[in-house]
């Protein structure tokens, strides 16, 4: 696994829920960066995702995801953006 | 002459653990966690042209210090299947506020997943202060479908 800082995307509701826009990943508890604190709004985390899903520099791939996850709409589509 | 009979394409084919199998556990080990609003803390997603089975999965959450108001504190996994929508799998969940109040929730071999499917283990407190002790973990293999 490979542990890079990325950023949270949500509202914490139960529609749209805190979360980051990977595959494959494990919130690195502690890591927390809030954009408000006092109302916890998570603005980034550190989490740990499949080697196989990293480029050279330790950073999500988008070839390797959209080849890993070939055929699925979620992550197999030409528009698709991973969190930085 | 006697009648002769083919063992057939199942029997040439492997079982699932001997299909390239790659074991996986991932977790999120929270200590004096904060309240906080609906967090998906560990997800997993089946990859193209695999399958997995999910050989357990857990949830955790022990109150580690007293709310000014208590609330309600869900641990749970949910499973988003690629035919269907999502379903709770398994949950914990308690709106006491007496130190060392906690839920201990774990099934095994819980499902098989295929291309697309998803677990997602999620975590939220509705409290006013204290804090709270989060696990929550799975274990699966991965193999050629």
């Amino acid at each position: 696994m490979t542990k890079l800082r990325v950023k949270v995307t949500g509202k914490g509701t139960q529609d749209d829920p805190f979360r980051v826009d990977l595959p494959t990943y494990a919130m690195v508890a502690g890591s927390e960066e809030y954009a408000d604190k006092a109302r916890k709004v998570l603005k980034s985390v550190e989490v740990l995702i499949p080697e196989d899903e990293c480029d050279d520099r330790g950073k999500p791939s988008l070839e390797k995801i959209r080849k890993k996850y070939r055929g699925q709409p979620a992550w197999d589509r030409p528009d698709l953006k991973l969190p930085k | 002459m006697g009648r002769q009979y083919s063992a057939g394409p199942q029997a040439s084919r492997l079982a699932w653990y001997d299909r390239n199998p790659i074991s996986g556990v991932a977790r999120y080990n929270g200590w004096n966690v904060a309240p906080h609003s609906l967090t998906l803390r560990v997800a997993y997603t089946c990859p193209s042209g695999k399958k997995a089975m999910v050989e357990f999965l857990q949830v955790r959450a022990i109150r580690a210090a007293a709310a000014t108001t208590a609330g309600l504190v869900l641990v749970f996994w949910e499973f988003y299947p690629l035919g269907g929508g999502p379903y709770i799998f398994l949950l914990g969940s308690f709106r006491t506020n007496v130190v060392g109040d906690e839920t201990v929730q774990a099934i095994g071999s819980a499902i098989t997943m295929v291309a697309s499917d998803k677990i997602e283990g999620y975590s939220q407190d509705g409290s006013t202060a204290g804090e709270v002790d989060i696990h929550i973990a799975y274990k699966a293999t991965e193999f050629d479908a």
